[in-house]
Formats: structure tokens, sequence, C-alpha cells
């Protein structure tokens, strides 16, 4: 394991002259990969270390919440490492990796707030045809100007084909969702729904101004589940992820937009139970029921 | 959110009301757990988040709660602990009422 410096060092070593870059590009690239998998690696590595060793032995929330924001490790450092290492080598599969890596971070919860721009700005132009996009869709699905135009961009240019499918279905679902915005908007109570309201936070002014069209409501969540039907029609060969396809992941949120919300009759279930008897939720028509997805975890 | 169910499902034995599951685990963590946490509702068993009923239902997030009238309508969703307590207890007076209304 290399410490920052030698990893600086490191990049600077393998940083392409013209010369170099024509006798061996396959080792520059190479070295490169293997420099953005050490910075990622570094960084669990402290994280893991942060959380097992001194979160855990503190005693109280307030403790808890101070060393979160005082001593866990710092993501700037790795990410401004990743970002040397991505210019020095536009277009390639290290690039690709710290950029995804990077993407990933702010969507986790990370605050890095614009330190992170550039990650999206570099697989939107160097990699829109790549595997590396395709995490792209999922991450900018939110409501933001920004993200409908990223999944746009995705949907109608890239030529990878997985990415456009997967860009297809969460537009679907940001469209639903900016119709229920524009709907909560509209009915001037705002969102009764505590999910919506926390998305509907990011939204900003531009965005904020289409939802409030007269209409808007009706036409965002038409041209929803015109995609959704569209997705479910096309993509029953391209999984989501595992081996969920996106046919049948754009079923069930149709399902689930026309069946399950509230003011609907639940539609029935049916199953087995531990003892492996076959039972139906409409058996407990007539009382109230709580329907619990649940596990122990 | 276990031990609160549990007190639940207890509290009201006797009302006309159902906990009904739709379980995750591998039957393997299911059994080694079940009679420790004092699980005794019934639960249609997916042994996975992937499982057919969750698949359908569209469901992202567990745990979910659909919380349903003795119409079959769903009321509420999402609610967990004290709110989910208060809205069953809701559903079944205004049961009651309707009850009274129709005889």
């Amino acid at each position: 394991m290399l410490d920052p410096i030698s990893l600086a060092a490191l990049a600077t070593i393998t940083s392409p002259t013209a010369a170099m870059v024509y006798c061996m590009p396959s080792m520059q690239t190479q070295d490169a990969t293997e420099a953005v998998e050490e910075i990622t690696e570094k960084h669990r590595d402290a994280e893991r270390a942060f959380f097992n060793g001194k979160y855990q032995e503190a005693e109280t929330d307030e403790e808890r919440q101070e060393l979160l924001e005082n001593d866990r490790p710092k993501l700037k450092p790795y990410v401004t490492e990743l970002h040397e290492i991505a210019k020095k080598h536009p277009g390639s599969e290290a690039a690709a990796t710290a950029a995804s890596w990077v993407l990933g971070l702010k969507n986790r919860g990370y605050d890095i707030e614009s330190e992170g721009d550039w990650a999206l700005a570099m697989l939107m132009t160097d990699h829109l045809d790549s595997d590396a996009i395709v995490d792209v869709p999922r991450l900018c699905s939110g409501m933001s100007s920004a993200n409908v135009a990223t999944l746009e961009k995705i949907r109608t240019e890239s030529k990878n084909e997985r990415a456009r499918a997967l860009a297809d279905y969460y537009r679907a679902g940001q469209l639903i969702m900016l119709g229920k915005a524009a709907q909560s908007i509209a009915d001037s109570d705002g969102p009764n729904d505590p999910y919506l309201s926390y998305n509907m936070d990011g939204i900003d002014d531009e965005l904020k101004a289409s939802l409030s069209e007269p209409g808007a409501a009706e036409n965002f969540a038409m041209q929803g589940v015109n995609l959704y039907e569209h997705c479910l029609e096309s993509y029953t060969e391209i999984a989501l992820y595992d081996k969920i396809m996106v046919s049948t992941k754009a079923e069930s949120s149709l399902f689930a937009m026309r069946n399950l919300q509230i003011g609907d009759v639940a539609p029935n279930v049916t199953g087995v139970d531990a003892e492996g008897v076959e039972f139906n939720l409409y058996d407990y028509r007539g009382q109230v029921v709580v329907l619990d997805f649940w596990g122990f975890w | 959110m276990i031990p609160h169910e549990r007190s639940l499902v207890k509290k009201l034995e006797n009302a006309p009301f159902a906990l009904i599951g739709v379980n995750s685990d591998s039957r393997e963590a299911y059994d080694a757990e079940v009679e420790e946490m004092g699980v005794t509702w019934r639960s249609f068993m997916e042994k996975s988040t992937s499982g057919p009923i969750p698949t359908k239902w569209n469901i992202s997030g567990w745990p979910t709660i659909y919380i349903i009238d003795v119409n079959g309508v769903i009321r509420f969703k999402n609610l967990r602990d004290e709110a989910m307590e208060e809205a069953v207890m809701e559903l079944l007076s205004e049961a009651k009422a309707q009850a009274k209304t129709d005889s």
C-alpha cells in the first residue's frame, strides 16, 4: 500500500510524455488503473479503521456525531488525487473508474459539493458510449434541471444500448415524481408524502417554474407512463441490476402506480406461509390489515 | 420495529386486526430467529427481496408497510411504530362506527 505522497509521485512518474505514450501506451494506462484502485482501496480501509475504531468505541450519540464531523477520513485528498490521474489519462479506463467512484460518493450522501462536478462532466463527454456510463442514470435520477439534461442526453445520444435503456427507465420514474411534485404545487397544500417532500427540496427555480405551468401534473404523469410502457415493451433482455430486467421493473412501477396508491383497493396476494400452507391477503377482508414487507436484518 | 409489531399483535389479539408479513429471509435465517424474536404473525415466505410478491408490488425499500381498512382499501403507507399503531386504532374505530350505521 502506498501513502498519498508516493501515490502522487507515481502519478507524476507515469504522466505520459509524447515519446512514452508512443512506445508503451498500454503500460501507461495499466499503471493509472492500478493507482486509481489503490486510492479507492485506501479510502475504504481508512473508513473501516475509523468505523471499527474510534466510532465504535464512542458511547453517546453526541460523541458519534462529533467524530463524524471531525475525525472521519476527509474525502477531498482522495478526490483530488483521482482527478489528477483522470486528467492525465483522458478517455482511459482509469479516468472512467475514478470518475464513477467520485460520482457514486456524491450520491451516497458524502458532502464534497462542487469538488466532484468534474466526474459527471468527464463521464458525459469522454465515456458517453462506454460501459462506464451505465451507473449514471441511477445516480442522476433526482429532480433537478441538471439531472433532466443528463438523462435526456444519455437516452438520445449514447451508443451504449444498456445505458439508453436505463436512462429511459430512470427518466420515466423522474417524470412520474415530477408529476406528483407538480400536483402538490397545484394543490397548494404541499406534498403529503414525506419522501416526495424530501425530494422536492432540491428542485431548482427553472424546473420549479415548469412544474407550475397549467396542466403540468397531467403532462409529466402521461409522459412518464408512456416511457414506462416503452421500457416494458422494449427492454425484456436488458438487466436493470442482477437478473432483474428493465421491463420487469417498468411493469411493477406501472402496477404500483395504478393499483397501490392510497385509496385503491389492495390487490390480492397469494403465497405460502412458514408451515407451507397457501393463503391469500383476501382471506383477511373484514379486518384491519398491516401488510408488512419485512425481514431480520 | 419487531418489538413494536409483537406488542401490537398481542394488544389487538381480540380485535378484527391482522398483521401479515411478506418475509424476505432465507428459510434458515427465518427459522434461526423466529422464536427468539417472538414472531407470532403469519408471513408469505418469499425467501428474498426479489421474490414474486415484492417484485410485483415494486418494493424498493425494506421495511415497506401498507395499512388496509376493513373494506380492503389502502389507507396509509410506511407509518412505523407509534404512528402505525395510531393509524390502526383509527381504522378500527372507524370500522366500529361503520358497523353501527349498517345495523
